[in-house]
């Protein structure tokens, strides 16, 4: 056991760092009043949030901030634990409220190890500058000769002056010209979205960067590498936990085409340095294969990105491998970048999302297969918004490039930029390179096509296209400008409904990681039984059944998970174990891993059930800090009406499949009735208030947050009622221990 | 050649006794064995003349049990292998003061223009402790901190570690590492704990070997040129 004389608190780092960038001050404060109740993460980013930057403060003022924060499990050697969130104000979406951006790369981890739970940035400078951060010794930096550059040039510069080992998370141009739909890029291609590097570029902050020598403590070490080691072995699936091969294969009972455990015999790392490597039959209770599991380019590119592949990589501290490593030599070409690839969006935004609205001759085979030349525009476009800091609001960019340009709006818009894009060889997929072009006009945010990256709240209008929002393609699923992220097509209400909750797409992959694990469904509803009460939790897909109280459970649990795992932090991409690849445990996962090893790394006793009400108390402060500047219809500031202001769910949702009923098999098409009564539901499940929406002063007090009762009160938002927390709450602690007898912390 | 000679007589004497002993079967020998070696012709005269070491005891050792060997093709980057190094031997999660070092050189390999590292190559060094035969990191060592335990291996003493980095200096390998917090020094143990957590197999603990040219390439024969060096280049596309 180390000792603490010598390393300080368990977990935590114990510290924030606060830089003001208008005054040049630097400070470090104790984080420890912050621990129990907010976690970290996305927690203690949100407290620092709604305490700090008042209601109707714009994003570009000196007065919002940007917060980085990690968690107690970041660095600790917890699986999975190399995520950091951040909060500030949304550049993007209607009334620029609350957002939290999250990343992974080596950001997280870095900032855990120079001591620090978390990086406050305020106020704004008047020069370009940069923040250094070296253990305990915090300084701005002069980044005047870095100001323009794009974020590799940048990580190069500042890490030949640094050292190779700092990790430096900086904008690019996309960031610098204030364009809304501008990330923080850390670790080649990590992004931090929500319009992050537009609020960082606004306060003239290039990069933030991190070298870190400390140690994260760890309370009982023994125990946090047995439980790494059990849950690696037996629980632990692909990413998105998909726990099924996507091929037939001699040991697995099951498999699914979808599946992301795509791994096979005759696969390879065929670029891998010194000859190919086979991806093979990884299993499970094999530690040593895990990182095979994942074929990420190949999955998402198609078979010609096989050559290409020199590995897979991804976060710090996580066995899934999840991020495509790919060389080719024609993005070399268009670029002058040697490396590409990613997991999400940017690993595949030509063929999954422009290609959806406008074709592009080329891409595809007769039978449908992604050609050569596609993984040459999808990688292309990858490098090219990565070194820009150019952000896509979770693929909506490319789909409203694709509608604008195929139903003339580009044309009649651009008025002459329009014909200095070479379209025609776009289009006829002869032309990567003119994706550079585009994409550095969109992230100059002086361009007409720049407004594209202001978001559709913005584009729509002043391009007279607000039927684009409830149009099925658009993909669009709230009016305040965000577009779906796992939807009504994941279990129909209860994907809609976690759409709604965040002021911006909602990240949250607890469903739809079950939803798409692999498992049979008759299997999967026996699962939802122990889990959320019912089988009638789920329903197969494209066949959904009225909304009924084991959804809204499902929709609850859903959002609590993500908000805990944007707190301690861990990857809710794959994160929570809710299922598992070992038929000698009948699949099932294990819903007290995270409470297990909070307890192993910060000494704490903890169940499942207390950090849920943690994350539920997150999740309602947030909705709070919303209620402040929430502006009514008639735009005044200050609205508790979630129901008809916030939650407004695309009309498309209710109109598409118009030749099949709601509630029939074949269709996702979700019922205006029932979507209400979804929403009353899920209210309820939280202790808000059952017809607005909003926390109630019931509901704040359970949770022991009874000051923003009071601000509320003071606001006249506040309403009284609700469930009350004991009425409302499900135990979850050892709903699954029958099928834990290995865990060691059971033991 | 460094100064200590008589230790490196030392170590040059075990390296002739490998050929006569089972390599891995012989620990530490007494001055009186030592002494009838050197009468055999199997140990130079020194060995016996100058029966000492740092630590006032002859040593003489065979070659350590194991030795860790890498194949950094299939290091995926997830630097588990650090976290659980100083998980296991320190009882915290501290990358910087690991035994075993991926993450110095994820980004531009071994140094920028090596045309390693995520930006890169895509491939990094995979840095382990080569259990040389000769150790220097505990030749150099002025307090006789870095003793032979068992099974052949170098471990830090800390209790007589005073972290003044002359085993880190000494290394070819730049393996060990002064702790920032402890003010001690860490070299690999041969416990195999990073090997077993390693998700791609890229780490094994085998029996020794001499691997400190086995490890394949370091850096590119040919590496790219450097963004930063190429100037025509910002934000994804050629400038100019």
């Amino acid at each position: 056991m180390a000792d603490t004389a010598i390393f300080g608190s368990y977990g935590w780092a114990g510290y924030i760092a606060r830089v003001n960038l208008s005054t040049g001050d630097i400070s470090v404060e104790s984080d420890e009043a912050m621990q129990a109740d907010y976690i970290g993460g996305m927690g203690f980013a949100n407290k620092i949030m709604y305490d700090e930057v008042p209601a109707g403060t714009e994003w570009s003022d000196p007065e919002n901030k940007a917060v980085l924060a990690v968690g107690p499990l970041t660095g600790s050697g917890v699986p999975l634990g190399g995520r950091s969130t951040w909060a500030t104000l949304s550049t993007f979406t209607t009334d620029h409220l609350v957002v939290d951006a999250h990343c992974g790369g080596q950001l997280g981890a870095m900032l855990k190890y120079s001591g620090h739970d978390g990086l406050i940035i305020e106020g704004a400078s008047d020069k370009p500058v940069y923040i250094l951060i070296d253990d305990d010794n915090i300084s701005i930096e002069d980044a005047s000769a870095l100001w323009g550059k794009g974020t590799r040039e940048v990580t190069e510069a500042l890490c030949e002056k640094h050292g190779l080992e700092a990790c430096v998370a900086a904008i690019g141009p996309a960031g610098e010209n204030l364009l809304p739909y501008a990330c923080v890029m850390n670790t080649r291609s990590h992004s931090a979205g929500a319009g992050l590097g537009a609020v960082l570029g606004s306060k003239k902050c290039k990069a933030v960067v991190v070298k870190g020598s400390k140690a994260v403590n760890v309370a009982d070490p023994q125990m946090v590498a047995d439980l790494s080691d059990y849950m690696i072995a037996q629980v632990l699936g692909s990413n998105n936990n998909h726990v099924v091969p996507s091929t037939q294969q001699s040991w697995a009972e099951y498999y699914d085409s979808g599946s992301r455990w795509t791994a096979r015999k005759g696969l390879y790392w065929a670029a891998a340095e010194g000859g190919p490597i086979e991806t093979g039959e990884p299993k499970p209770f094999e530690p040593n294969t895990m990182g095979y599991r994942c074929m990420k380019s190949t999955k998402d590119m198609g078979p010609a990105a096989e050559k290409y592949t020199v590995k897979m990589a991804g976060c710090h501290g996580c066995p899934v491998r999840c991020y495509s490593q790919v060389q080719v030599p024609e993005v070399y070409d268009a670029t002058g970048y040697q490396s590409s690839g990613n997991t999400c969006v940017p690993n595949f935004p030509v063929t999954s999302y422009f290609l959806t609205i406008q074709d592009i001759d080329g891409m595809k085979t007769e039978d449908g297969t992604l050609t050569n030349q596609s993984v040459i525009y999808n990688q292309v476009v990858s490098a090219t918004v990565d070194d820009l800091g150019l952000w896509c609001n979770y693929a909506q960019l490319y789909r409203d490039l694709a509608h604008t340009y195929k139903e003339g709006i580009l044309q009649r818009e651009l008025g002459d930029e329009f014909a200095t894009y070479d379209w025609e060889g776009l289009l006829a997929g002869t032309n990567p390179a003119e994706w550079v072009h585009i994409l550095v006009d969109i992230s100059s945010n002086e361009k007409k096509i720049s407004k594209l990256g202001h978001g559709p709240i913005v584009w729509c209008k002043d391009w007279n296209d607000m039927e684009w929002f409830d149009t099925a393609k658009s993909c669009l699923i709230n009016y305040r400008g965000w577009p779906v992220h796992h939807a009504i097509e994941c279990f129909g209400q209860v994907g809609g409904l976690y759409n709604m909750v965040f002021n911006r797409d909602d990240m949250i992959h607890s469903a739809v990681n079950f939803q798409g694990c692999g498992l049979p469904i008759d299997l999967k509803k026996q699962m939802a039984a122990e889990m959320w009460g019912s089988e009638e939790a789920i329903d197969a897909d494209k066949n959904y059944t009225p909304m009924n109280e084991y959804k809204a459970e499902f929709a609850w649990w859903s959002i609590v998970t993500d908000v805990l795992h944007d707190s301690l932090t861990l990857c809710n991409w794959v994160w929570p174990m809710a299922m598992a690849p070992a038929k000698e445990r009948s699949y099932r996962g294990d819903l007290d891993l995270e409470a297990q090893f909070y307890t192993a790394v910060t000494g704490q006793e903890v169940t499942i059930d207390d950090l849920y009400k943690a994350a539920e108390r997150i999740m309602t402060l947030q909705r709070a800090n919303t209620a402040r500047g929430m502006k009514n219809a008639d735009g005044e500031m200050g609205c508790n009406d979630f129901r008809n202001v916030h939650d407004t769910i695309t009309e498309w949702v209710f109109t598409k499949d118009p030749e099949i009923e709601a509630f029939t098999a074949g269709t996702d098409k979700m019922d205006r009735d029932d979507w209400q009564t979804a929403l009353t539901m899920m209210y309820e499940r939280f202790g808000w208030d059952s017809e607005l929406g909003c926390p109630t002063k019931e509901c704040l007090t359970d949770l022991g947050l009874d000051d923003v009762a009071a601000d509320l009160e003071e606001l006249g938002l506040l309403t009284e009622g609700g469930k009350s927390y004991d009425e409302r709450t499900r135990t979850y602690a050892g709903v699954l221990s029958e099928y834990c007898g290995d865990n060691p912390a059971l033991a | 050649m460094k100064e200590n000679t008589t230790t490196e007589l030392v170590g040059s004497g075990a390296d002739r006794l490998e050929s006569f002993f089972t390599r891995r079967g012989f620990v530490k020998v007494s001055g009186a064995f030592v002494a009838s070696m050197v009468a055999l012709g199997l140990l130079p005269e020194e060995a016996a003349a100058t029966p000492t070491s740092s630590m006032g005891d002859v040593d003489y050792y065979a070659t350590p049990s194991h030795v860790l060997k890498v194949n950094r093709s299939r290091c995926t980057g997830c630097q588990r292998c650090e976290m659980s190094c100083t998980l296991a031997l320190d009882g915290v999660s501290q990358p910087a003061a690991a035994r075993i070092h991926v993450h110095d050189g994820y980004n531009y390999g071994k140094e920028l223009g090596s045309g390693d590292g995520i930006y890169y190559s895509m491939e990094w060094n995979v840095r382990t402790c080569y259990m040389c035969k000769t150790a220097l990191c505990q030749t150099a060592c002025p307090h006789g901190a870095i003793e032979t335990n068992d099974n052949g291996v170098r471990v830090v003493n800390t209790d007589k570690c005073v972290g003044c980095g002359a085993c880190v200096t000494a290394c070819p390998y730049d393996m060990p590492r002064v702790n920032t917090v402890t003010g001690k020094s860490a070299k690999c143990v041969a416990c195999g704990r990073c090997a077993a957590q390693c998700p791609n197999g890229a780490i094994e603990l085998i029996e020794w070997e001499d691997v400190s040219h086995s490890s394949g390439p370091t850096r590119q024969e040919n590496p790219y040129p450097l963004v930063s060096e190429q100037q025509d280049y910002v934000g994804g596309g050629h400038v100019a």
